[in-house]
């Protein structure tokens, strides 16, 4: 996408409509000297999209509550009469490369705000105008009917949602004034919400909960169609609806966990309102300090509680599930024990019978000397006594049972039963395995605890500080009081809630045991027909091995995405440093916490990094994400910043602004003024496409700027 | 400049195709497994369009699951 135009009207300083800057692709730089309009400009672009602007101590503000204050101030003062109406707009021209339905469509987004004059008194009052609320439109040419469509209010905002996808839109317009406001790299949340909109990490969430809902539908079926071929019908129903009912639990709980941690999230927000106020105390922050290493201990352990009990459920369904094999292996062994006394029985047998004496070998030397050894007689050759006994030659055929095909069958039998044997010996250890987990998760619930009691130590301690600061503190003692106040109570409420979940969870884990040991129960209750197949239990292979995989998928996706935002971001903070010999080191995404960090070779975190080389790693992350994002979408976003390299040095602004012009298809930049001598070289490199200044300035030669008269002015230099 | 060169050689494919191949490709060509890779792929290329039916949600999700299940039951004769 490209933002081809933006036009602007009695907006801030830019006085009357000539106020135009035509856009080329690649990099655009917009300088001036302060207050000459660089940072309205930002506004209006930010404006036209958002209905709001970011005021420098009071955050963002929306245009109802900005008033009149944004409209020009020499348009207010040429204002004479009684129901004069100025008409406030910004217009920007995108054309639209990214959505296939609509590639290489121009919208023009058009923003409009009005006044009325309603007293005669002070223009720059409030009190004497009439005030409308702002006006979008978004213009377009539809492709299929060639008609020129104008959309207005939802419609618009529509459109603008499509063009620049709040997801990500953060990341297009970055003012290094408002850089903290909006992209809290802090806030686990942000990275995370780039990922889901720059990855199909929600599309395999979607799939896997598609899955995952048929395998629970058909695993129940399966259950019932199973039950009904298994020996005791009435006992597998009763714990197959015991295994219902505790699924459908753990349904509500997870659900109940998804609204509380929605509900958390908000009031943590709220809380780090409060504690941003709050903050500005001397002694807060230290205290702030060790609270937060504790949270991150408690989280830490949490987590771990986590892992461990993952893990060991994973293991604990395989182990009750061969604990519930226990009496099938018993009655097999019993079965081979059996068996083989069968089998010996025969041998035995075989070899109490006379019949097979004499053997062939004393047959053949009878029938060589013609005569019977038994009785000592003669046996002449071919006479009926030799004819006899050469009859019974080769009588003794080798049974059936010890033909080489269930001699092998014998030895496999002999094997099965040597792991048997092994795998019943296991089973006192499935025992112990459990205590030991019951004991490794008591030992983190019970450091969980002491952290706990930690935490409580240290808000107290911050409860105490405002107590005693509330009595302190004359100027706006109440602002502390309430602040206070407001803390304690978004504390509690989050202790609360995160009591709440925690105990959800543990009821979750409960249950999900008790299914296990159910699921062991069903196991022992033998099916009266092995042979008969269950529909059911076939497609569960395959719901269950989709499902396994699409999470797999999913989780290393997530994964990848955050080692290629680094790896990128380090690609580019690399190419800026190198022409810097005082920032040094590596970007790191702190995987727990999501911290931008700065480390050396050996993931160390550098100390004594300064706010500049701070506010670069965060660009060279945002360039990444930007970046990352044209690439799986298919898609390009214009990337428009204002100030960004206030915090560097020349050297290292040239590098980044080469770096930028690099990754991104087209690049808004607004920056400090250029000195008049390095104009020309500015604009004669290749990588600068377009170059304007801004000055403020007035028609009356009159040197003192004043409100009433002085507007901005924009020169185009290169496009 | 590096992204667009980047974007120009690569041969356009879309959301399904680039998910699709992902499953295939991850799950090894569902070389792990002794079950019907035709079935597998068949399932895997249904659950790949339904996302695109499927906004966030849930009881849509829910009513897509359904049919998966129906299209199973067919797919999968004993």
């Amino acid at each position: 996408m490209i933002i081809k135009s933006v036009k602007l009207k009695n907006f801030q300083s830019y006085y009357g409509e000539k106020n135009k800057i035509e856009f080329t692709e690649g990099l655009n730089i917009i300088a001036g000297s302060i207050a000459s309009g660089k940072s309205k400009l930002f506004d209006a672009f930010y404006w036209v999209l958002n209905d709001k602007i970011f005021v420098t101590g009071k955050d963002w503000v929306f245009t109802k509550n900005l008033g009149i204050s944004f409209v020009n101030d020499k348009a207010k003062n040429e204002s004479t009469a009684i129901d004069d109406l100025i008409e406030t707009s910004v217009e920007i021209v995108v054309k639209n490369n990214n959505e296939r339905g609509s590639k290489n469509i121009n919208y023009t987004i058009r923003r409009q705000f009005l006044i009325k004059r309603r007293e005669l008194g002070d223009c720059f009052s409030s009190e004497n105008w009439n005030i409308s609320s702002s006006d979008l439109s978004v213009e377009y040419i539809d492709k299929v009917t060639s008609n020129a469509e104008i959309a207005k209010n939802q419609e618009a905002k529509d459109i603008i949602e499509k063009l620049f996808p709040s997801k990500i839109s953060p990341y297009i317009w970055f003012q290094g004034e408002a850089l903290d406001k909006l992209i809290d790299f802090d806030n686990k949340g942000t990275i995370r919400k780039a990922i889901d909109y720059i990855s199909y990490v929600p599309l395999y969430k979607i799939m896997n909960n598609i899955i995952s809902e048929v395998d629970k539908k058909i695993t129940n079926r399966a259950r019932k169609e199973i039950g009904k071929l298994t020996s005791d019908i009435s006992k597998y129903e009763e714990i197959s609806k015991k295994i219902e009912q505790k699924n459908a639990s753990i349904s509500n709980n997870k659900q109940l966990i998804e609204e509380k941690s929605k509900s958390l999230a908000l009031r943590k927000e709220q809380l780090d309102e409060v504690e941003r106020v709050l903050a500005a105390l001397v002694e807060f922050p230290v205290l702030n300090e060790e609270k937060i290493e504790i949270e991150n201990d408690l989280n830490t352990i949490g987590e771990s509680i986590q892992r461990l009990d993952i893990n060991e459920r994973k293991k604990f369904s395989s182990l009750w599930m061969l604990y519930g094999t226990k009496h099938l292996f018993k009655s097999a062994a019993d079965r081979l024990i059996e068996f083989e006394d069968y089998r010996q029985s025969l041998i035995s047998k075989e070899y109490e019978l006379p019949e097979d004496v004499p053997g062939d070998v004393y047959l053949n030397k009878m029938l060589d000397q013609e005569i019977c050894l038994i009785c000592d007689r003669p046996a002449e050759k071919n006479s009926n006594a030799w004819n006899n006994m050469k009859a019974k030659l080769n009588r003794k055929l080798k049974p059936e049972y010890l033909s080489e095909e269930n001699e092998k069958i014998n030895k496999e039998v002999g094997g099965f039963k040597a792991k048997l044997g092994s795998l019943s010996r296991n089973y006192d250890s499935i025992h112990d395995e459990i205590l030991d987990h019951r004991k490794k998760l008591n030992e983190a619930y019970e450091e969980r605890i002491i952290y706990q009691d930690k935490l409580q130590q240290v808000k107290d301690d911050i409860d105490k500080l405002y107590n005693k600061r509330g009595i302190d503190i004359s100027d706006g003692t109440l602002t502390h009081r309430k602040k206070h106040g407001e803390y304690k109570t978004l504390n509690e409420i989050i202790t609360n809630l995160n009591r709440k979940i925690e105990g959800t969870k543990a009821s979750i884990r409960d249950a999900e045991m008790d299914i296990a040991q159910l699921e062991g129960e069903l196991s022992k209750i033998q099916r009266s027909n092995d042979s008969v197949k269950v529909i059911e239990e076939e497609i569960k292979k395959y719901t269950k091995y989709l499902s396994s995989h699409i999470a797999n998928i999913e989780e290393s996706e997530y994964n990848k995405l955050i080692n290629l935002i680094e790896s990128e971001a380090n690609m580019s903070f690399g190419e800026i440093t190198s022409v810097n010999n005082t920032i040094d080191g590596y970007i790191k995404i702190d995987r727990e916490t999501f911290r931008v960090l700065n480390v050396d070779n050996d993931g160390r975190e550098l100390e004594n990094y300064n706010t500049g080389h701070y506010t670069l790693m965060k660009m060279c992350i945002i360039n990444s994400i930007i970046s990352l994002t044209n690439e799986y979408k298919d898609a390009s976003y214009p990337f428009i910043t204002d100030a960004p390299t206030s915090n560097l040095d020349n050297k290292a602004t040239f590098a980044y602004l080469q770096s930028i012009s690099e990754t991104f298809k087209q690049s808004i930049v607004i920056t400090k003024d250029i000195d008049e001598n390095e104009i020309d070289n500015i604009k004669n490199k290749d990588y600068v496409k377009g170059l304007f200044h801004l000055k403020i300035k007035n028609d009356t030669g009159n040197s003192v700027m004043d409100r009433k008269e002085a507007f901005t002015n924009i020169t185009t230099i290169k496009n | 400049m590096k992204t667009q060169k980047k974007i120009k050689l690569k041969i356009m494919k879309t959301t399904n195709d680039k998910l699709l191949e992902s499953i295939i490709k991850k799950t090894g060509n569902f070389k792990d497994t002794d079950l019907d890779k035709t079935i597998l792929l068949e399932i895997s290329k249904k659950l790949v369009d339904y996302v695109v039916e499927v906004d966030s949600s849930t009881s849509k999700e829910g009513s897509v699951a359904k049919s998966l299940e129906n299209d199973l039951y067919n797919k999968i004769n004993l």
